[in-house]
């Protein structure tokens, strides 16, 4: 039972807004101690439980060590972003008289949704695309329309170009039937006893992904509408990036 | 043959040369901490494999440990 204090430790400290890192190391410790408790444990056994949990700890982390090697790619995009490539996308675009925000992103979220339909979910992305590309080229033709972009419509533009991607991946890739998601609803669906041919799923994933293009496409046409208003909010006095 | 193992090295490196960056920073109100951060960072990746179970854990509550102030500092 003591146990599960560890899941009252990490509800208490995401209501009290701690540093979730702090929180899940505090219940985790806590919890491996915790279950060492009983009768006949004298201090030295929860010490050498303690040191058991944090050694666990350790192992698992030194395991997940992968998750770091996406960080090789942060070298790439500093140095291309160095040689002036945001700069470059941004004059690109300006040089489009029809080119909007709104329309900026309806292109690319459609071409998102067609590539990750054919499996190149690699293509786009937060990292590769949307910061050194999309968000640069979305707000240059801002600027051609607006002037100098306030804070609030710089990063309004910058939300969406991201949240852009994210529907466009998320509606494109059930298309692909050789994709981890259909065999996750697959696989899912099959342990709750109902049985659904993978070509069934990427096939029905079609008019799903028509929905969500539709959905969203309107929503980036009346964007520009959105940015406009943005831009009579006034910036506040202190720059956020300068009071870091 | 390259394994994951020289993947965590080349990683490990760009990791220690952030450190090093981060430390020879005028400009950072919080170079030391920032050096730490990473260069523990490239010490698990470097040498995680023989750093041993405790070893690792040491590791990762003084990570938190620097995280909390960096993050701390951000959101005040």
């Amino acid at each position: 039972m003591l146990v599960l204090l560890g899941i009252l430790i990490v509800v208490a400290g995401f209501v009290a807004r701690i540093n979730p890192l702090v929180v899940i190391l505090i219940a985790a410790i806590a919890t491996g101690v915790l279950a060492a408790v009983g009768p006949g444990v004298d201090a030295q056994g929860l010490l050498a439980a303690g040191i058991d949990t944090i050694s666990r700890f350790g192992q698992a982390f030194n395991d997940n060590r992968y998750f770091h090697i996406t960080w090789l790619v942060l070298p790439v995009i500093g140095l291309l972003e160095r040689a002036g490539l945001q700069e470059r996308a941004r004059d690109l675009v300006t040089r489009v008289k029809a080119a909007t925000a709104g329309r900026l992103m309806l292109i690319y979220l459609l071409v998102r949704q067609a590539t990750s339909a054919l499996g190149l979910t690699s293509l786009g992305g937060h990292p590769q695309m949307v910061r050194p590309l999309i968000a640069p080229m979305a707000e240059g033709a801002a600027e051609t329309r607006h002037g100098p972009l306030t804070d609030k419509a710089r990063f309004r533009i910058r939300g969406m170009a991201a949240g852009t991607d994210n529907i466009g991946l998320f509606f494109g890739e059930d298309i692909f039937i050789a994709i981890g998601s259909i065999v996750l609803i697959v696989g899912f669906l099959e342990q709750a006893g109902i049985r659904v041919e993978a070509l069934h799923v990427s096939l029905w994933a079609i008019p799903t992904a028509i929905v969500a293009f539709m959905v969203h496409g309107v929503r980036l046409l009346m964007f520009d509408r959105q940015v406009k208003k943005d831009m009579a909010v006034a910036d506040v006095a202190e720059d956020v990036e300068a009071s870091q | 043959m390259i394994t994951l193992e020289h993947a965590y090295i080349a990683t490990g490196l760009m990791f220690a040369a952030f450190s090093i960056l981060s430390l020879r920073d005028p400009l950072n109100p919080t170079r030391f901490r920032s050096a730490s951060f990473w260069g523990l960072i490239a010490v698990s990746l470097l040498f995680g494999s023989w750093l041993g179970g405790f070893g690792n854990g040491l590791l990762v509550i003084t990570l938190v440990h620097r995280s909390w102030h960096r993050f701390r500092r951000v959101v005040a």
